[in-house]
């Protein structure tokens, strides 16, 4: 797949878990969205902003590219 | 403008309801129908950020909406003015032409102007209402002064490219011209009236008023 629809996979789910079972609710109160925003977020439906990435790295205390990275067997099925 | 809060949208749709209710009671009971607008006003006023519970994902599912409807309205369009095209006589209504070309007419401006900046924006314009006219005008027949209507814009256009604001009025004057002639002067029925209106002075105006602005170019930066 080319650049315009880039896989990008994230791991915002398992870091909640990791992160005492944070809900979605809390996190999405945490940055400043929705609940819904977070769903569409963790089922890879919607790509966050770099600003909404960041503010969710922020929360985890990780680097942006640890907790979003590119879907590198989706760039070798293209 | 600050976005409304949800308490103060709620007064609002409130006294709209009842003012609908009163005017369904005093004046007339179609004004009942009016209340569906509130089933629809919330996303609207997200759409233009007016609402505080706006986020980017809402953004995003609204403008990805809106493109279904879009393409959808266009579609459904495109159908009925080739139906009337080849079906009835006469040809196609004028607002189902109005309908399929006048939008796509603003996605293209707003395309340009988005991406390209005003400048651009108002060249194109410029260089494609007037030739397109000059064109028309020259495909039907001998030489007549809608010849010169078509040629104006075009050579605003082309002195824009070296002198911005002499382009701009020749563009502005064009437009106020054949607003004149062709819409308050021009066709009896309204439909007729607003689609040459929308067609050739709105968007002869649009490109004048651009080119008037300074600035405003979104060309790439050279790379270093």
């Amino acid at each position: 797949m080319g650049p315009m629809g880039e896989r990008v996979r994230n791991e915002v789910r398992k870091q909640r878990f990791l992160h005492g079972e944070m809900t979605q609710q809390e996190l999405a109160r945490r940055v400043g969205v929705t609940r819904q925003t977070i769903i569409a977020i963790e089922k890879g439906k919607y790509n966050p902003s770099v600003g909404l990435a960041l503010r969710i790295a922020e929360v985890f205390g990780m680097s942006v590219e640890a907790v979003f990275m590119l879907d590198e067997t989706g760039e070798e099925r293209s | 403008m600050k976005p409304l809060s949800g308490r103060t949208l709620l007064v609002l749709f409130a006294i709209y309801a009842i003012v609908c209710v009163l005017l369904g009671i005093f004046v007339h009971p179609e004004f009942y129908i009016a209340i569906i607008a509130l089933a629809f006003a919330r996303p609207i006023l997200r759409e233009f950020g007016l609402v505080a519970d706006r986020d980017e994902w809402q953004v995003a599912v609204s403008h990805r909406s809106s493109h279904v409807a879009f393409l959808v309205a266009m579609g459904i369009a495109a159908v009925a003015f080739l139906r009337s095209s080849f079906m009835d006589e006469g040809g196609p209504p004028g607002i189902v032409s109005l309908l399929l070309f006048i939008p796509l007419l603003v996605k293209v401006a707003a395309w340009q102007l988005t991406g390209r900046g005003r400048r651009r924006t108002g060249l194109v314009l410029g260089f494609a209402i007037g030739g397109f006219w000059f064109l028309f005008s020259a495909l039907s027949g001998d030489f007549n002064p809608q010849l010169a209507v078509g040629g104006l814009p075009l050579l605003g256009a082309f002195l824009a490219l070296r002198w911005q604001r002499l382009g701009a009025v020749i563009l502005l004057l064009c437009g106020a011209v054949t607003g004149y002639f062709f819409v308050l002067q021009g066709m009896t029925p309204p439909q007729a009236q607003l689609f040459v209106g929308l067609m050739l002075p709105a968007p002869l105006i649009l490109a004048g008023v651009l080119l008037m602005m300074r600035g405003g170019d979104d060309r790439p930066e050279v790379d270093e």
